[in-house]
């Protein structure tokens, strides 16, 4: 084809889909890298990167990032796709969600309308846009990667890679975007609207390999909305929430027991087995025995005792924690009381 | 061009420019959901608990994965990868919430897929995608439970090619991952394409494949195979088959297939008749032209698979049959402790030995082994040596001119060496050489000095020790007692030299001092030995594992191991090891050496000793001495 033939084609391509009222792919793809900007800021030392992504929420130039150590600094940069230079000052944060919200001095910036009603659903296409790797290091807008809309769940990540507090199940993605520099970018929809902000990199703690993912625009909305509008308070607390995780490794006190005594763990992962059952105990009443293999405490998955004591120092000390444990080739399923009633017979 | 052709092709570029829209991806994505939910009734999560932490180094996830149900009772099919941590146990939580213990019953180390059991009736199952209607460019859609979410996680890709992993796996570009692992790859019809699972053209090892995890590289070994290969897995493991077939120089994946270089002992290969210098033509009716062909015909075939082998030798062709098996028989070479000569005359017994024990006689001379004539020396020592330790051999002698058969049991090699008195000399008339230490020029610039016992005669075939390294064999000044090794035990001490420092001593460099020196020398090519010291360890053991086919022995100082674990029967490398008696640390490696070679079948005497030059040590020196005696005999 030569080069007239193929304008003619675009050109042609541009009136059919104006005709018919379709979107042709490249505007969306287009108009929404234009909402991502870039951020300049503290860092690059490591694998702490100086550079990031976030997304421009209103008319106002409020842009929507992750707290990252970047963002400690008077003078964070923000870069639009246009290559305009901006300064971004620090509105407000959600410690809790690790949501920051900074603000540029420009009302001419397009941005991510919040209020438009979205509902991915898992299987959709979906449009990640970041500055990953900084590899828009110019004037120039961010990528972006295609990929499917994986699963909508919680997740579970490694303790000691970042600092992970989302609560809340996040999407998932089948393509790799979450990389240095995209946290705070954008994932939208076919249609570009915003639908959640790209997450750090992190390991997930079930599979152990890289998950890619974005926090979802509902969950993080109402706070945004709130700073943009300007009715938003601190929390009267200054102590960000505290995780409320048990800690790990630490045996289970005797009087939280309930008559439970387990295998000594001496592996990496050792298997909760029940050593033993304290007669008359709230354990004995549940009918568990040596030799079970708890397998769930609350619907939580315990595959090693590591794990076990963590759910079980983190169930609520009042109430009977349910248990399922293997037993021979069944799977029995218990509720393991507070304390014994008394029943007044002595074995 | 015609008009009318030209307009086709730019009204066909306009529609895929306009639908290139979001309508396009939403039509795709409908599709996709509605694909998944046709299989996900059939997909399971898999809890494991216990299990290792890492395996071979690479951290495995906390044991949530995937299964699919492929028969109604109960049956799951996962990827081998989920249970390489081997999960004290696993626990299988159907779709609508039920869960039972599963029982792994199987692992398929060919395709890398495990087998379940669970004690559950009318379970849904899938539809498997028929083989011929899985098409490269095809939309497909892989399912997993690894993130532990209530429903299954997508990926959605293409099928980027068919019969890959030797023919054993359909590649995809979705994102496939320990997330998805064990799960369905699914076609827009719904149905099952193959188990997704971790796999590597070139790995053997458990985690092979999942480097590549997330890489738009991903694997599912197809229903249609599967189906064959479940029930199977049901009677447990299923092992790559092995055949004991090695072709000559076989590295280029795209080379035409080469000739059958060695068969390995006892193997199905050599059960089946097969010989060196065979060619393949076709395995399982599939035609070989290249190693990648042959490769592919073998490696997807398991332990007791028969596999039919049409080969070509000279310019016939055959045909023959071959049961896999799961490993080849270790080759522990065979010891009677008897010293036969090239005439095949019983020369020596070792005191206590089985051939003096079963009435081997001194002046005995081998007519048979094992009933069949060996009227030359090599084929004595072939048949004699097609046998592992502790196999009986039956020798026909001719003793005063009569024949006689003694069966003897053979032993495995003796730790402990046998103090021999030294060679009588001969006293006959061969001609005289030059004794003592003789230098010469080769051709190429290459030096060899040797040192020629003073008791040298043609009549007597010496052994040569090729030194590498080596101030023990100091050459200007070979000392005392490595004189009277060499006189004792017959043997010749060389040392080649490259020219001008030209680095190390090549393999091409001391063939062409051997050649050399049996144009002058009478030379046992049947006790051929390298000696090392510690710092030559490197060049030494290149040699030895390039030409181990020839050398007797290595005695090595300080080695870091030893080369060639495994010893087939035409290969008698029998070594000795010095070790310094400190650190401690030298000699734990040292027993461990040992231990190693006792399991593979490799012999190997171990000396400690105490002294700055262990080759002058007098205690290894003798060592030395009765190794190269006792070595001399069979």
């Amino acid at each position: 084809m030569n080069v007239l033939s193929a304008v003619v084609v675009l050109s042609a391509a541009s009136i059919l889909s104006d005709a018919v009222g379709l979107k042709p792919a490249v505007d969306v793809w287009t108009n929404s890298a234009a909402k991502v900007v870039k951020l300049y800021g503290s860092g690059g030392l490591g694998r702490v990167e100086a550079y990031g992504s976030g997304c421009l929420v209103s008319k106002d130039g409020h842009v929507v990032t992750l707290l990252a150590p970047l963002l400690d600094t008077d003078e964070l940069t923000v870069v639009a796709y246009d290559g305009r230079r901006l300064i971004g000052k620090f509105v407000a944060a959600d410690a809790a969600r690790q949501i920051a919200v900074l603000k540029v001095d420009a009302d001419d910036l397009p941005y991510f309308d919040l209020n438009e009603p979205t509902a991915p659903q898992v299987g959709d296409v979906v449009l990640a846009f970041s500055n990953l790797f900084n590899v828009a290091a110019g004037d120039e807008p961010v990528s972006v990667q295609r990929g499917v809309l994986a699963v909508a769940a919680p997740l579970g990540v490694r303790q000691g890679v970042v600092d992970f507090t989302f609560k809340e199940p996040v999407y998932v993605v089948d393509v790799a975007a979450n990389n240095p520099g995209s946290a705070g970018g954008a994932l939208t929809d076919r249609r570009g609207r915003l639908i959640g902000l790209l997450g750090k990199e992190v390991r997930s703690r079930q599979t152990e390999t890289w998950v890619h993912f974005a926090l979802p625009t509902a969950t993080w909305k109402e706070f945004v909305s709130s700073v943009v509008a300007g009715t938003w308070k601190p929390p009267s607390s200054p102590d960000a929430p505290k995780a409320t995780d048990a800690p790990r490794d630490v045996e289970i006190p005797a009087d939280r027991r309930r008559g439970l005594i387990l295998v000594p763990d001496a592996l990496d992962k050792t298997p909760p087995y029940i050593d033993a059952v304290e007669p008359r105990s709230p354990a004995a009443a549940a009918g568990l025995r040596a030799d079970d293999l708890i397998l769930f405490v609350d619907d939580v998955l315990t595959p090693s005792i590591t794990e076990f004591r963590r759910c079980w120092l983190a169930a609520p000390a009042a109430k009977p924690i349910r248990l399922a444990v293997k037993r021979g080739d069944d799977v029995v399923v218990v509720d393991v009381a507070a304390s014994v009633e008394p029943t007044g017979a002595a074995p | 061009m015609s008009c009318r052709l030209g307009f086709a092709v730019a009204l066909s570029h306009i529609l895929a420019a306009a639908a290139g829209g979001a309508e396009v991806d939403e039509l795709l994505s409908e599709a996709v959901r509605k694909a998944a939910a046709r299989v996900e009734p059939c997909v399971v999560r898999l809890d494991a608990s216990g299990g290792l932490e890492k395996v071979d180094a690479v951290r495995v996830g906390a044991g949530l994965t995937t299964g699919i149900v492929v028969a109604s009772d109960g049956w799951i099919l996962s990827s081998a990868f989920n249970f390489i941590q081997q999960p004290a146990a696993v626990l299988a939580t159907l779709p609508d919430g039920r869960r039972f213990a599963a029982k792994l019953m199987g692992v398929d180390r060919v395709r890398m897929v495990a087998l379940l059991k669970i004690d559950a009736k009318n379970l849904p199952t899938p539809i498997a995608a028929p083989a011929e209607e899985t098409r490269v460019g095809a939309w497909v859609v892989g399912l997993g439970r690894g993130l532990g979410s209530e429903a299954s996680s997508l990926t959605v890709g293409v099928v980027s090619a068919l019969g890959r992993v030797w023919g054993k796996a359909v590649q995809t570009d979705a994102k496939i991952s320990p997330v998805n692992y064990g799960g369905p790859l699914v076609d827009l019809k719904g149905r099952v394409v193959g188990v997704l699972t971790a796999l590597a053209p070139d790995g053997r090892s458990e985690t092979a494949g999942f480097e590549w995890y997330d890489s738009g590289i991903g694997f599912a070994i197809p229903m249609t195979d599967l189906k064959e290969v479940w029930p199977r897995l049901k009677n447990g493991d299923l092992k790559p088959g092995v055949l004991g077939v090695e072709l000559d120089g076989a590295s280029d994946l795209n080379s035409a297939i080469p000739a059958v270089g060695k068969i390995r002992w006892r193997s199905p290969a050599a059960g089946a008749g097969l010989a060196k210098g065979d060619r393949f033509v076709a395995v399982n009716d599939r035609p070989i032209r290249r190693l990648a062909d042959f490769r592919g015909a073998t490696g997807a075939a398991y332990v007791g698979d028969q596999v039919k082998i049409r080969y070509r030798r000279g310019t016939t062709e055959a045909e023959t049959a071959v049961a896999l098996v799961d490993a080849l028989p270790v080759y522990i070479p065979p010891w009677i402790g008897a010293t036969i000569d090239r005439e095949r005359v019983v020369r020596r017994l070792v005191d206590g030995a089985p051939a003096l024990t079963a009435g081997l006689k001194i002046g005995d001379v081998i007519d048979a082994v094992d009933g069949s004539p060996v009227d030359r020396w090599a084929a004595l020592m072939e048949r004699y040596f097609d046998r592992a330790a502790s196999e009986a051999v039956e020798l026909t002698v001719v003793r005063d001119g009569e024949k006689k058969s003694v069966v003897v049991k053979t032993a495995a090699v003796p730790v402990e060496l046998p103090n021999m008195p030294p060679r009588p000399s001969v006293k006959e008339t061969g001609a005289k050489n030059k004794t003592g230490v003789v230098e010469k020029n080769l051709l190429d610039g290459v030096k060899v000095r040797v040192y020629i016992p003073d008791d040298y005669d043609d009549a007597v075939p010496h052994g040569l020790a090729l030194s590498f390294g080596g101030e023990a064999t100091k050459f200007g000044g070979v000392s005392e007692v490595w004189r009277k090794v060499c006189a004792d035990r017959d043997v010749l001490l060389c040392r080649a030299t490259p020219p001008k420092k030209q680095g190390l001593v090549g393999k091409h460099v001391i063939d062409a001092a051997v050649a050399a020196l049996k144009k002058d020398y009478s030379i046992d090519d049947a006790r051929f030995y390298v000696v090392s010291d510690a710092t030559a360890y490197g060049a030494a053991a290149g040699y030895v594992a390039e030409r181990r086919a020839m050398i007797r022995g290595w005695l090595a100082v300080q080695p870091e191991r030893l080369p060639a674990p495994a010893l087939e029967p035409a290969e008698r490398l029998w070594s000795l090891v010095v070790v310094r008696e400190t650190p401690m640390e030298a000699r734990r490696k040292l027993e461990a050496l040992v231990a190693e070679g006792r399991r593979v079948g490799q012999p190997i005497v171990a000396v400690l000793s105490g002294a700055t030059d262990p080759l002058e040590d007098p205690r290894v020196v003798e060592m030395v001495s009765r190794w190269l005696e006792a070595s001399a005999g069979l």
